[in-house]
């Protein structure tokens, strides 16, 4: 074992076993890459020629991830790979395999040199020449670390998702304003979601056009959901959709937002086959106002000018869900944006949500996106 | 299937040969080479990340398609910058110590020696002291840093605190790479982010101008 006299006795059987079951063949590298055992097999690459920290910085990679980090050892497309051996958390030496051809490509091929890395690392483990320990507890960070990295990556993406909660907030009162014909007041309101618009994109033109484009989507299914027909209302605006895309400058790209709004809120307009819409509106935006009291079905109904039960039939019939399932899902809603923009106790949270109690919310909660609250709040709030 | 579809295939499976075909028929028939990064290099490397993510292919897999991608930057690359200008800026950049993903950061390097920039590519895994070296050695207007691994933001930190601790005030830093984002790009005092090679050069120029 290392540490002791003949400490490397073990490397020609580990060597042999892992050359007949694989058939790759190992180097023994002291703790700065030189060689100690074994010989480099002969490769028309620059493999040959290693620079040794190489050896001993990939054994240390795959310590740091806990598991085996498959790498180029040159341009040529020629790969390596390393393990520790370890005494007393102190690395010794390192088992390397260099000089992989992985040209002759192809998934079965790449599955056997995965598997090779990674079985590297297991006898090693095996052999007891790494610490488990160190590897366990690598491990688990790498898996904290990828969640972190997702966590990121998505929250890239959040600008255009708190653009989408902007525009849904606003759009009982838009359709609502349409309906009654005050295009003034829906100029207004489709401003507001604008700026928000512009002060995403800025001045990166790409962003913005994908801005813009999802804000016409959303409005889009609004009216198609509020009886206007789909295909006379992409047939007028699938020519100016596909001219979205040879838009080059600000101005262009505001005359064309500003077509595209107006046919649209004459579109939402227009169409009268579902005047239940604009009730359905009301509904929506007076439970979004009430959220947090206890909300009862008759009394909305009350509110949006309708009997309770017709209520639930053209909630079911135009949202395609009961009226207290629209109500769970609002309330989940509130209370994952309160958790993602406020500080609040889980307890506050419940009751601004609706909840009863900060029990009721974990169970609702959980029951709805598979994760407790607490959970979601630090999976958006931990990479800051 | 088109041409472009081919290249995105190919890259996407790592056949660096059928690259080195593809790329320069694509090129004869006038193809436009941004369109090319666009429109399949990049889009095959996101294939080539999902798959991974779900486990459906290896390392080794990873590793020949990061390669085919190299070989149809190294084609396209003097083309862009033949139709490039002289050069309006010097830049730096690098990925940070620890980090070995370069595939973004040669797309960066690329775009902005097609913009017309001066570009010097340190490579990956480059030390905080070896930016500062390079800074003092070129004397750029601008350092590009770039970061795939979380465990690799803490390098940029550094990075950007060696640079400012060496007195090198006026060189401005824009960081990227997939887990970068503008708040952190803040929080280290970098001058600025860019989320993709194409907005790399807005907010190159953007930061220079200010
Ligand atoms: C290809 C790849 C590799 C290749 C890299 C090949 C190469 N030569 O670059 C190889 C196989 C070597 C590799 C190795 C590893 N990888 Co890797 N890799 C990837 C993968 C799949 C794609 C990265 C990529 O090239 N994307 C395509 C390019 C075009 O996009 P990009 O890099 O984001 O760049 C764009 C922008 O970010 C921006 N940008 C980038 N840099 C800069 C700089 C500036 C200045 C600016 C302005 C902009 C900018 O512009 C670019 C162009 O639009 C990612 C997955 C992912 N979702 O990103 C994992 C990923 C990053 N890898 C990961 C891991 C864990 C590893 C390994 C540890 C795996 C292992 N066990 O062996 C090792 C670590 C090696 C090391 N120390 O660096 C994790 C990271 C998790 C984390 N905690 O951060 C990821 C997310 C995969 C995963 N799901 O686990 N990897």
């Amino acid at each position: 074992m290392p540490g002791e006299p003949n400490q490397w006795s073990w490397f020609s059987a580990f060597r042999q076993d892992y050359r007949e079951q694989f058939g790759f063949e190992l180097l023994l590298a002291d703790g700065n890459g030189e060689i100690i055992h074994g010989e480099v097999v002969p490769t028309d690459c620059a493999c040959r020629s290693l620079n040794p920290k190489r050896r001993a910085e990939a054994a240390r990679q795959t310590l740091y991830w806990g598991e085996t980090v498959i790498n180029l050892c040159c341009d040529e497309g020629y790969a390596m790979w390393a393990v520790p051996v370890m005494h007393n958390d102190e690395i010794m030496a390192s088992l390397v395999v260099q000089g992989v051809d992985l040209e002759a490509g192809g998934h079965e091929y790449s599955a056997r040199i995965q598997k090779a890395a990674d079985e590297l690392l297991a006898r090693a483990l095996q052999a007891n020449l790494i610490s488990r320990a160190a590897v366990t507890l690598a491990r688990q960070r790498a898996d904290l670390e990828k969640n972190r990295f997702y966590a990121l990556e998505n929250r890239k993406n959040f600008l255009s998702e708190d653009l989408r909660g902007h525009y849904l907030r606003e759009e009982p009162a838009l359709l609502s304003a349409i309906k009654q014909g005050d295009t003034g007041q829906a100029r207004a309101i489709l401003n507001r979601v604008l700026v928000s618009i512009y002060s995403v994109g800025g001045a990166r033109m790409e962003l913005l056009k994908s801005c813009v484009l999802e804000l016409i989507v959303m409005m889009s299914r609004a009216a198609v959901e509020g009886g206007a027909d789909p295909s006379t209302l992409l047939g007028a605006n699938f020519r100016s959709l596909s001219e979205l895309a040879d838009i080059e400058d600000e101005e262009e790209l505001a005359v064309w937002v500003r077509q595209m709004l107006d046919s649209l809120i004459s579109a939402i307009g227009s169409n009268n086959r579902y005047p239940h819409s604009i009730l359905l509106t009301r509904a929506i935006s007076y439970m979004h106002e009430h959220l947090g009291e206890n909300l009862r079905r008759e009394e909305v109904a009350r509110h949006a000018g309708l009997s309770a039960g017709h209520l639930s039939q053209i909630m079911l019939q135009h949202m395609g869900r009961s009226f207290s399932d629209m109500l769970t899902q609002m309330r989940v809603d509130r209370s994952k944006e309160l958790l993602r923009q406020t500080d609040l106790t889980l307890t506050t949270i419940a009751l601004e949500s609706g909840f009863y109690d900060q029990s009721h919310l974990n169970k609702i909660f959980r029951k709805q996106t598979g994760e407790s609250p607490g959970n979601y709040r630090k999976r958006y709030n931990s990479p800051k | 299937m088109s041409k472009l579809e081919d290249l995105k295939t190919a890259v996407i499976n790592g056949k660096r040969k059928d690259v080195k075909t593809i790329v320069p028929e694509l090129l004869e028939s006038g193809a436009d080479p941004v369109e090319m990064l666009e429109q399949a290099l990049i889009p095959a490397m996101s294939v080539v990340g999902e798959r991974f993510k779900k486990n459906e292919i290896f390392v080794p897999e990873m590793l020949v398609s990061a390669r085919a991608m190299k070989e149809a930057m190294k084609i396209i690359e003097p083309i862009l910058i033949e139709a490039g200008v002289k050069p309006e800026f010097k830049a730096l950049i690098g990925t940070v110590e620890g980090d070995l993903h370069d595939i973004g950061k040669n797309l960066v390097a690329t775009m902005w020696k097609g913009a017309g920039f001066d570009v010097v590519d340190l490579g990956v895994n480059v030390s905080p002291a070896a930016f500062v070296q390079a800074i003092e050695e070129h004397s750029p207007h601008l350092v590009g840093l770039s970061a795939l691994l979380t465990t690799t933001m803490p390098a940029m930190r550094d990075t950007v605190e060696k640079i400012r601790g060496a007195g090198h005030d006026k060189v401005k830093v824009l960081i990227g790479g997939a887990p970068v984002t503008l708040e952190f790009a803040r929080e280290i005092g970098a001058d600025g982010y860019a989320s993709d090679a194409a907005s790399a050069v807005d907010a190159a120029r953007e930061i220079l101008a200010s």
